[in-house]
């Protein structure tokens, strides 16, 4: 049984984030795919869960369904009231960038599952503390600790930038 | 006992009881929380009154009986429910209906992880006070709450008002901010207690610490307490924190537009996320249901099974229902910040001490090894 609420749950789950990920990109008013997205990010989270991913389920939501995407609805409810006809003609210049790129992931994704199929199907069963905080976080601090440390370094230049960049616009205001 | 019926009855007891218990409480947690909200509204009410010296509500009653003005939040819902429908005529209405619930929704799921109290053992079946035993646990409550500020953005946003739409911007901005220091301060507690399942770190405050004195969060670690509090009363937009619907500036920020039952919703989750950050700074530094001086065991073998449970919900409720006071006496006590000020005191004063208070911690418990 409870075998049987969780694939009911990922199916359900699994249907609604393909269909939101469907509006995301077909919908013309920019809030209305903003909302679609975070539905979408808060559907994989589930997914997540009912691998048993719970730590990874709860950070897809905190870290960009609750703060990165709520910054990009901010921006785009700040910003209306942009007449974006470059949207409405049949073909346009970011039209045809976005139809390469997809046709680019669409193969990659494609020749990925192709390589895959000759594997039997039969997983091994993970291990009793998969997904767990304590997993999670001996091998980012063990085993990928120089990755961690690179990529935190680089956050923290990204951070300097973004101050330096803003003090030197807004040095006009203060003073 | 045929062995038919004694596979059936463990089958029964270890797949599908766990199950219909889970289902039970995940019917009756929001049932109670909810139904809290009333008591809240009269308990803000009468305690403004009494602050300011005036009697607050008494007036409603059933036959001469006011029952302390108790009957007012059924006035108001009664009132609130029969109001006419009005949507503006600058709304975005997809977005205007929506914004209540999204509001609601995650300030109903955040309780999910707080224990109410320690999981009991009747006749084999562990019956948990607890809807989900995740093990990020407190993060899963972060994560939902942060959810809400969808709500109250849409709202200021769909409403067409430019009071509401600086309601909406202020409480995301306020919100954002301080959900970080909310976060953090709490991360000296769950290296303290090397868990971050609400369950397991309130089971771990049973513990005594030189005999007689109880292991909370609040002696183990009082500066997280005044960060944590801080940090939550600016995540419910309470005062002196309430930025984003300020009636001196933009008259009620981004519930302007809305009345009857949508207002409701709003001030609803405000109610729910007090009632949420309450349980979890019980939870967190004031031992949640864990009766002081009497650990788990010993209440278990003192009251049994069947009382005891009971005993630690209480516990549990009456520290709640004081720090619940504490928003409300706070909201009667002080005055508004000013926006900047807020802003300020976020990154610059309470982010700067909660990772200095991380790293203390840290050199602590290398050198103590505590």
């Amino acid at each position: 049984m409870p075998m049987l609420i969780s694939s009911a749950v990922f199916y359900i789950f699994a249907i609604l984030s393909v269909i939101s990920a469907i509006l995301t990109v077909s919908v013309s008013n920019p809030v209305k795919s903003a909302v679609s997205m975070i539905f979408c990010l808060f559907c994989l989270a589930i997914i997540y869960f009912t691998l048993g991913a719970h730590f990874a389920g709860i950070i897809q939501i905190l870290v960009y369904a609750g703060a990165i995407m709520v910054l990009f609805l901010f921006v785009i409810m700040l910003l209306e009231k942009r007449n974006n006809e470059s949207f409405d003609d049949i073909i346009s210049a970011p039209k045809i960038i976005s139809l390469v790129l997809a046709v680019i992931l669409l193969t990659a994704l494609s020749a990925a599952l192709a390589a895959s199929t000759g594997h039997s199907g039969v997983f091994p069963a993970a291990a009793e503390s998969f997904g767990t905080l304590k997993a999670v976080g001996s091998s980012i601090f063990k085993k990928y600790i120089f990755v961690f440390e690179a990529l935190s370094a680089l956050i923290l230049v990204a951070i300097a930038g973004v101050t330096l960049l803003s003090a030197k616009n807004s040095e006009g205001d203060n003073k | 006992m045929s062995l038919e019926h004694y596979i059936s009855t463990y089958v029964f007891k270890t797949l599908y009881l766990p199950i219909m218990i889970k289902v039970i409480l995940a019917v009756a947690f929001p049932l109670v929380v909810l139904s809290a909200i009333p008591i809240l509204v009269w308990m803000e009410r009468r305690g403004a009154g009494l602050i300011q010296d005036r009697m607050g509500p008494n007036r409603s009653n059933i036959a001469g009986y006011n029952l302390l003005g108790l009957l007012h939040p059924l006035n108001d819902a009664i009132k609130m429910v029969m109001k006419e429908t009005l949507t503006p005529a600058r709304a975005k209405v997809l977005f205007y209906y929506l914004a209540p619930a999204l509001v609601v929704i995650p300030a109903i799921m955040a309780f999910a992880v707080i224990p109410v109290a320690a999981p009991v053992e009747i006749e084999g079946v562990k019956i948990p006070f607890q809807v989900a035993t995740i093990d990020p646990g407190l993060l899963y409550i972060f994560a939902i709450s942060s959810l809400g500020v969808y709500g109250i953005m849409m709202a200021g946003w769909a409403s067409g008002n430019k009071f509401s739409m600086l309601g909406g911007v202020r409480a995301a901005s306020q919100m954002l901010s301080y959900e970080v220091v909310l976060g953090i301060s709490l991360v000296s507690l769950f290296m303290i207690y090397s868990d971050c399942e609400p369950a397991a770190i309130v089971e771990a405050q049973g513990a005594l610490m030189f005999g007689f004195i109880p292991k909370w969060g609040i002696i183990l670690s009082p500066v997280a307490f005044f960060l944590f509090i801080t940090a939550a009363f600016a995540e419910c937009n309470r005062t002196p924190f309430d930025l984003p619907e300020a009636d001196s500036e933009i008259v009620a920020g981004h519930h302007l537009e809305y009345g009857g039952m949508k207002f409701a919703m709003f001030m609803m989750s405000e109610y729910l996320s007090i009632i949420t950050m309450s349980a979890i700074v019980t939870t967190m530094f004031f031992g949640g249901y864990q009766i002081p001086f009497l650990p788990t065991e010993k209440l278990h073998y003192l009251a049994g099974p069947f009382i005891s449970p009971f005993l630690q919900i209480g516990a549990f409720s009456v520290k709640t229902l004081f720090f619940i006071w504490l928003y409300i006496w706070a909201r009667w006590t002080l005055p508004r910040f000013r926006y900047d000020q807020v802003m300020k005191l976020c990154y610059l004063r309470l982010f700067p001490i909660a990772l200095a208070n991380i790293f203390i911690t840290g050199l602590v418990i290398l050198f103590f090894k505590l």
